[in-house]
């Protein structure tokens, strides 16, 4: 006889094979529920994270514009002491 | 649909009506009861968060036998890594028995022993055949595989079982087959 056909027979026979039986219904959930908070957890900071990248572009946006109208930043910052008698 | 929407009761009346199916599946990639439960319970937490791409053109079973099936040959390939095998003391043992009344579960212990000293793939392959009954076809899309590779495949991989077989007396010690 064929090997192979020996092995279709073992097959045919492991086919009919008991298998054990488990409930895993209440561990699925278990592992669900604590990887679901997570996700709700990352989807509130990524909200948080979104919020403050508006906002800094709202201020990054008007500190372009005002700074646009110094003239020279750091002459500004010495001006008030050239007024000043050093002696 | 209300799965869908996260209503848990709903999926654990799901998980309670296709586990037993399921674990039939991995019970082909781990016959170790405990190793196979964990990999029936990997199965539906990873069907859990992929719910959204089925689409219900197949029916639910299907869908889950596919997962079923990535999720035990990624089990192989972990497996691989830490090096564990599959001792072939299963045939010796049946040796110098009353080789008429070979059960069915020693039956499926010799083949799976046969089976696991093929490459992953190839195991894969028969493993769907022999255990499932499954087509080319129905492998190739279970495992997102071209058609033609698989039964290329099957092949190549049954000449290699037959050479397995061979080395191991297989007809001989299984003399209750001829």
């Amino acid at each position: 006889m064929d090997v192979l056909k020996a092995i279709e027979k073992l097959a045919h026979q492991a086919r009919e094979e008991r298998i054990p039986e488990f409930d895993v219904a209440d561990r699925v959930l278990q592992q669900i529920r604590p990887a679901e908070e997570e996700t709700f957890g990352l989807l509130a900071f990524e909200l948080f994270a979104s919020a403050s990248a508006v906002a800094a572009s709202v201020v990054g946006y008007f500190s372009v514009s005002i700074w646009k109208l110094i003239t020279s930043p750091l002459m500004q910052f010495f001006a008030p002491l050239q007024e000043i008698r050093l002696w | 649909m209300a799965c869908l929407s996260g209503d848990e009761d709903c999926y654990a009346r799901l998980v309670r009506r296709y586990e037993t199916q399921i674990t039939r599946l991995m019970w082909r990639f781990s016959r170790d009861p405990t190793v196979c439960e964990e990999l029936v319970q990997e199965v539906f937490v990873e069907a859990y968060f992929s719910l959204k791409s089925y689409r219900g053109q197949a029916p639910f079973l299907h869908w889950l036998r596919k997962i079923g099936t990535r999720v035990g040959y990624r089990f192989w390939k972990e497996q691989a890594k830490t090096k564990s095998y599959m001792p072939l003391t299963d045939i010796d043992a049946i040796e110098g028995r009353d080789k008429d009344v070979i059960e069915s579960s020693e039956a499926a212990q010799i083949l799976h022993s046969l089976l696991a000293q093929l490459p992953r793939a190839d195991r894969l392959v028969l493993t769907l055949m022999y255990f499932d009954n499954c087509g080319t076809k129905e492998i190739a899309e279970r495992m997102g595989w071209n058609r033609a590779m698989v039964k290329m495949r099957a092949l190549r991989a049954r000449k290699k079982l037959k050479t397995i077989a061979e080395r191991e007396n297989l007809l001989e010690k299984l003399g209750w087959m001829s």
